[in-house]
């Protein structure tokens, strides 16, 4: 299909997400991504969490420490903040998941926040 | 903003952990709500550039061994909590002003009406908003604690008394930011500003009782020191 037209393409934010787990937990984007749905489900209804388009870009973990760059919709940032909130547990291992900033594009969330 | 966290052995972290934890998240102190950890306040004060407040969170069966404890508690600990949780021991705490917190309020069969409410305005009795269940737990537990909350809320609201906010962290991992709650707040029906209200109040509390228990504090307005009002005659 034909790309959009500028004005129509949606606006994002990125927040720079920084999570902490047991040394020997494993997690892998696609679980954190789950975790993500779910508690934004939970959270916000399907219809908020439509709204908050809530997406795991990059993601990194290891040695119980990692950081991920989550996509939503420009002003939907506080639900999604919210939802993040309720990220407690991903695959049965307890996670804390800590919003550090947000960034208008991923390379100065990257930039900014994560290194 | 403040905290009020549980730590090892009462929660599942050792209390540095939590405490770091709090520091990196925005935190500018930490209460620790002990019923049976004795964490060293003054090395944690030292160690983390975080305010470390002594606090003791008294967990009873009944009213009667929950007054034994506030009485012998009260000298030793800058924050006394007592953990609700049944309307008798939600009833004890909002009528007795020796009491800084009730925690938990709406959890297991407690409740609280208006009438309580009212009383622990009257005795400067906050009353905690328990954020826990919401960020940790599903389904129909979590929808109960919602339920809860919002009522809470419109009793506290109504009788002007004053509260806490927290989201009663067990381990480091269970810890979130100021303005993550502000956010979670927001979405079931907070007002931001009471939510930062409510996460400040555990320092100004702190604060005035330090005060309290220094030694120039005589009574509400009266302290012991040189007289600085003016020149002498």
């Amino acid at each position: 299909m034909k790309h959009l037209p500028k004005h129509l393409r949606p606006r994002w934010r990125y927040l720079a997400v920084e999570l902490e787990a047991d040394a020997d937990a494993t997690l892998s984007r696609g679980a954190f991504q789950r975790a993500v749905w779910y508690a934004a489900g939970n959270l916000l209804g399907d219809p908020g969490s439509a709204d908050a388009d809530l997406r795991v870009l990059r993601f990194g973990f290891g040695d119980g420490t990692g950081d991920a760059v989550v996509r939503v919709r420009r002003g939907e940032v506080t639900p999604a903040r919210a939802a993040l909130a309720c990220v407690h547990e991903v695959n049965g291992t307890d996670v804390g998941v800590w919003v550090r900033g947000v960034s208008g594009t991923i390379r100065a969330c990257e930039g900014q926040y994560l290194d | 903003m403040y905290e009020a966290v549980h730590v090892a052995p009462d929660g599942e972290s050792a209390a540095a952990r939590v405490v770091a934890t709090a520091a990196r998240v925005g935190y500018e102190g930490v209460v620790i709500r002990a019923h049976e950890a004795t964490p060293d306040h003054a090395t944690l004060r030292e160690s983390a550039d975080v305010d470390v407040v002594d606090a003791v969170e008294i967990v009873a069966p009944d009213p009667e061994r929950a007054s034994g404890a506030v009485g012998g508690e009260r000298p030793d600990h800058t924050l006394v909590c007592v953990r609700g949780g049944t309307d008798r021991l939600n009833r004890f705490a909002v009528e007795n002003d020796r009491v800084d917190v009730l925690t938990r309020p709406m959890a297991d069969d407690g409740d609280v009406n208006h009438v309580l409410a009212n009383r622990a305005a009257a005795n400067g009795v906050r009353i905690e908003f328990d954020f826990g269940p919401v960020l940790r737990s599903t389904g129909g537990e979590r929808v109960q604690a919602l339920r809860n909350l919002r009522k809470l809320r419109e009793i506290v609201a109504d009788a002007d008394a004053p509260y806490v906010v927290s989201g009663t962290p067990e381990s480091h991992l269970h810890l979130r930011a100021p303005r993550e709650f502000v956010a979670v707040g927001e979405i079931l029906g907070f007002d931001p500003e009471t939510v930062r209200a409510g996460l400040r109040e555990w320092g100004a509390l702190a604060e005035r009782n330090r005060h309290r228990q220094s030694e120039s504090f005589v009574g509400p307005g009266v302290e012991r020191g040189r007289y600085e009002g003016g020149e002498k005659r």
